[in-house]
């Protein structure tokens, strides 16, 4: 049995995000042409230089789990993160394109070249929040809440808890979301993470 | 319990696990140093598939010419085809894994950013739809270690019961793209590489594709898998090796040590990688079993390595040999690890695959001998 201690999301359609009964929404003034992660990361003041460097989809997966910080046990040692999304590192994949595509403006960047692995982004997680459980990544077509619930689980066999999520475009805007799964519930009244409760959570979200 | 039903390895020394498996047998390597690759500048030393003789043997096996697929479909459909001749896989049992780092993205290099071949699911549903199976197939993306990470995930799934039979299958082939990032982190050798030795200075990229059958059995091959992050670095391994040594602590809880034969280990012949998989070995008291790395015939396969690798040591094992770690000469790490220098044999029951990658991720995995 596994069960829903905490979830995140970032909706920037409806420009909101936050967690469970703490939802946020920016308005135009605090919303940075373009970069909705940006602001974000401006709007809840965080203080992590690395940000900038990462890539869109690391930005992604670091923001999700910046939501979810408090909710962590303090022993990390049995903490992993399974996540998975259906455009792989694809932002960076492009950036980087540019960097070799010329032949007379050749210069490819070490920086760029290493998020084009999308588990970066899960790796960048477990370096902040010294997560030293498992860390993988998947790519699926859509998100489907029986293959999510079930690859998790698996996982979750192994360790304590699993920051899990899913990430996706709609209409290019970003659409994500991250569950903390636990064997042993630490609050009361835990959902059980299974595929009908995860289904409802992601429909109620994206409702709102 | 699981077993390993049948498999194939693509890669420049064969067409069939057997074939490459007697070429390595017989020191033969892929690798080969080559200029002006993708119009770059410098010599680059790579293992690369004669695709010529690929589209052949694509011909001869489907009996149709394979125009219209990409390189790295059109040798997945190869390999998939060839370790599941005979094996009914059109079932909802049996679920499709597919690893890869970066699939079809020659395509972006041909200016076709919108092409939904680059993306790794489609390149996934077009293999499981070309052998008529109906479920979603599940990619996994882990860098270096993501050859075994599907492996894993596939044993996970039939474990779960959610599945009684898997097809895990990947690779990836040579890119300017992929070149090129390796080379702007200065990560490449230009000379055949050397694991674990002295004088290692570095990676070779190669390609190669590779196919695993395993099934819910009463007999069992695969014993145990593990993944284990280093919370340390994104590109560079921890120097204390925490990542890699608990991924193995966590496989070996119920192995007795004395009945490994070997350990095939990453080995890219880079300093750090190298050093680091020598501490974890070193740490979790394996110092006397042999390691084995196959890189000095294969090349660093990305998202195939941990898969093909997997599966000749697996053949190795059957066939009870320890394979010779083709160029290593003189240990050049500070612990002291048993690396193979020739080849030898065992009637040892199993090996320890162990592999790291980019985003601090290790895993390991305890496989068992044919029965």
């Amino acid at each position: 049995m596994s069960y829903i201690e905490n979830y995140s999301f970032i909706n920037e359609s409806k420009r909101t995000f936050g967690f469970d009964n703490n939802s946020h929404s920016l308005s135009d003034k605090e919303t940075v042409e373009n970069d909705f992660l940006t602001s974000i990361y401006r709007n809840q003041n965080y203080n992590y230089s690395k940000f900038f460097k990462m890539d869109f989809l690391a930005k992604n997966v670091f923001l999700l789990a910046e939501n979810l910080k408090n909710f962590l046990p303090e022993n990390r040692n049995n903490v992993g993160i399974v996540f998975m999304n259906n455009f792989a590192s694809f932002e960076a994949d492009v950036k980087f394109e540019k960097t070799i595509s010329d032949k007379n403006n050749y210069f490819p960047s070490p920086s760029i070249f290493v998020y084009t692995l999308p588990n970066i982004s899960t790796g960048e997680v477990c370096i902040r929040h010294g997560l030293k459980g498992e860390s993988s990544f998947y790519v699926l077509e859509k998100f489907s809440p029986e293959i999510f619930v079930n690859i998790v689980n698996s996982s979750l066999i192994f360790q304590d808890y699993v920051l899990s999520g899913w990430s996706e475009f709609v209409n290019s805007q970003i659409k994500s979301m991250m569950f903390l799964v636990s064997k042993f519930p630490k609050k009361e009244n835990c959902e059980k993470f299974d595929a009908f409760n995860v289904k409802k959570i992601f429909e109620t979200i994206w409702k709102n | 319990m699981i077993e390993i039903v049948s498999d194939n390895i693509i890669s420049p020394l064969g067409f069939s696990t057997e074939e490459n498996f007697q070429n390595v047998l017989n020191f033969k390597s892929g690798l080969k140093i080559s200029d002006g690759i993708f119009s770059l500048d410098g010599n680059f030393c790579l293992s690369a598939i004669d695709w010529n003789l690929l589209d052949l043997e694509f011909e001869n096996f489907f009996s149709k010419r394979p125009s219209q697929y990409l390189k790295l479909e059109k040798a997945i459909l190869l390999t998939v085809g060839k370790a599941i001749k005979n094996i009914d896989v059109t079932d909802f049992r049996t679920g499709f894994f597919f690893s890869s780092t970066k699939g079809n993205i020659e395509l972006l290099d041909k200016n076709q950013f919108s092409d939904s071949r680059l993306n790794l699911w489609y390149t996934a549903k077009m293999i499981s739809s070309f052998f008529n199976n109906p479920n979603i197939p599940i990619v996994i993306s882990n860098a270096c270690v993501s050859g075994l990470c599907a492996i894993i995930s596939a044993c996970r799934a039939i474990s779960s019961g959610m599945i009684d039979k898997a097809v895990v299958f990947g690779g990836d082939i040579l890119t300017k793209f992929t070149l090129s990032g390796f080379s702007s982190l200065k990560a490449l050798s230009n000379k055949p590489c050397r694991p674990f030795d002295i004088e290692r200075n570095g990676l070779n990229l190669g390609e190669a594709v590779s196919a695993m059958v395993l099934k819910k059995s009463d007999s069992e091959n695969y014993i145990a898998g593990s993944i284990r992050q280093d919370a340390y670095h994104i590109s560079s391994p921890s120097k204390t090796a925490e990542g890699a040594f608990n991924a193995l602590q966590e496989v070996l809880k119920n192995i007795d040590k004395n009945n490994i034969a070997f350990i095939s280990a990453h080995g890219t012949a880079t300093i750090f990688n190298d050093e680091m998989e020598a501490t974890a070995i070193s740490k979790a008291e394996l110092s006397e079993v042999p390691i084995c790395a196959l890189k000095g015939y294969f090349g660093h396969t990305l998202g195939a390595a941990g898969l093909l690798e997997t599966i000749l040591s697996y053949y190795a094992l059957n066939k009870g040999v320890i394979l010779k770690t083709l160029g290593f000469e003189d240990l050049g790490v500070s612990k002291k690890i048993k690396v193979t220098t020739k080849n030898d044999t065992t009637d040892k029951q199993y090996f320890v695959k162990l592999i790291s990658g980019f985003g601090g991720v290790n895993a390991a995995a305890v496989f068992k001998k044919k029965n």
